[in-house]
């Protein structure tokens, strides 16, 4: 009876060293394993995750810039205006100004306008300047007043205009720009039929501050045109080169067409 | 009698060394597969590291083709490199079906640095009208640019 158990307790010794190696290994090898491949797998997952971050701000990026000469007799000096439209800072990186290059290192915070030292170019005659901003995360933004353009000795900045914006959801309308300047109206427009959805109309107009234009807006009602509340919108002028942040060449109404 | 105890106690010798023999080979057999299978895990886990930092860097890069000029009948192609890791580009060009790749030797690569710039010449017969122009990086990004030549 000694003999069988004394021979049970020394087999159970290969049983419990070979339970230890196989736990040995659970945590020497395979866990080990297992903690790398998961904390790699959780980089990877926050690289995703600030990528996704940077991404959305790239997207969120938005300004709007002016490039504008300096006047006479630096006419060689172009000038930007860059207003921060987006919800984040935004930082520039570099400007060109056709194929040339302009590094830059200026950061706008967002609702913030700022101007850029003048950049002087080579002046050509009979030459188109395309202006852009690159922004650090990537994004490349044009001037929204246009190609500049070069000849006879003078700069020809783009058109000014007054943009008209009709919240409709039918309706005929009647828009009519006049200036005291001028016996006929500078713009007209008059629906042909019921118009469903917005109305949006751009006039264009000649001559910036202290010229001032009146906007009148009527709609059809049954057999009148009834003025819109709000309308004449007087004293609309456009101060063109910017002067002040908000500064634009084309003057924006938005008007209610249901009022 | 007394010679009957006497073998039973010689028998008890067996046990005791099959017990040895055996712990020998599960010690033996066990420390070989513990080194093997830690070595194993080691390194596949060391790839799957591997892989997913290659992934991830993969997935971070950011470059685009800020600009385009004609400069002495040649292309001259600019490129931003916004993103966070460092990349390493070859530029391919093509009209009307002829391509040139730059650098043309295919284990040459133009090495960009994170948030770095780069411009390029590009030696490219002189053409007109539609410039393709093609950036794609060792990791396999690409981006592209139409460019219009200048009459």
């Amino acid at each position: 009876m000694s003999t069988i158990c004394s021979s049970c307790h020394r087999r159970g010794t290969s049983t419990i060293m070979g339970t230890l190696i196989f736990v040995g290994i659970i945590f020497t090898a395979f866990i080990p394993m297992m903690l790398v491949m998961r904390q790699a797998d959780t980089l990877n997952e926050m690289r995703k995750h600030e990528l996704g971050i940077f991404d959305q701000d790239r997207v969120d990026e938005e300004i709007n810039f002016y490039a504008y000469p300096d006047p006479a007799p630096n006419h060689d000096k172009l000038n930007l205006r860059i207003k921060n439209e987006g919800s984040i800072p935004i930082k520039i990186v570099k400007v060109w100004i056709n194929d040339v290059e302009y590094p830059q290192n200026v950061n706008i915070n967002s609702m913030e306008t700022k101007s850029l030292d003048p950049l002087t170019v080579t002046l050509q005659a009979l030459t188109s300047y395309t202006v852009k901003v690159i922004t650090e995360k990537g994004n490349i933004f044009t001037s929204i007043s246009g190609t500049l353009y070069y000849s006879g000795g003078t700069w020809h900045t783009p058109s000014l205009g007054i943009c008209v914006h009709i919240i409709n959801i039918k309706g005929k309308y009647e828009i009519t720009v006049t200036t005291e300047t001028e016996s006929e109206p500078v713009g007209y427009y008059k629906s042909q039929s019921t118009e469903w959805g917005d109305v949006i109309k751009t006039f264009m107009v000649d001559y910036p501050d202290p010229v001032s234009y009146t906007v009148t807006i009527k709609k059809f009602n049954g057999s009148n045109w009834i003025e819109l509340s709000g309308s004449p919108i007087t004293n609309v002028s456009i101060v063109w080169p910017p002067e002040n942040p908000g500064d634009d060449p084309i003057f924006n109404i938005l008007i209610n067409g249901e009022s | 009698m007394k010679e009957r105890e006497r073998l039973k106690e010689r028998r008890a010798i067996t046990p005791v060394v099959s017990a040895l023999i055996l712990s020998a080979i599960v010690l033996t057999v066990g420390g070989v597969l513990w080194a093997y299978s830690q070595s194993a895990m080691t390194i596949s886990a060391e790839d799957y590291a591997e892989s997913v930092i290659n992934m991830t860097a993969t997935i971070s890069e950011r470059f685009i083709i800020e600009h385009v000029a004609y400069i002495n009948d040649d292309p001259m192609v600019w490129i931003y490199n916004y993103g966070n890791v460092d990349i390493d580009v070859k530029i391919e060009v093509k009209n009307n079906g002829v391509s040139v790749t730059y650098p043309t030797d295919p284990k040459e690569w133009i090495p960009m640095n994170a948030g770095g710039f780069k411009n390029v010449e590009i030696n490219y017969p002189p053409v007109s009208g539609e410039l393709i122009i093609h950036a794609y990086t060792r990791r396999g990004n690409n981006v592209n640019y139409m460019f219009l030549v200048p009459s």
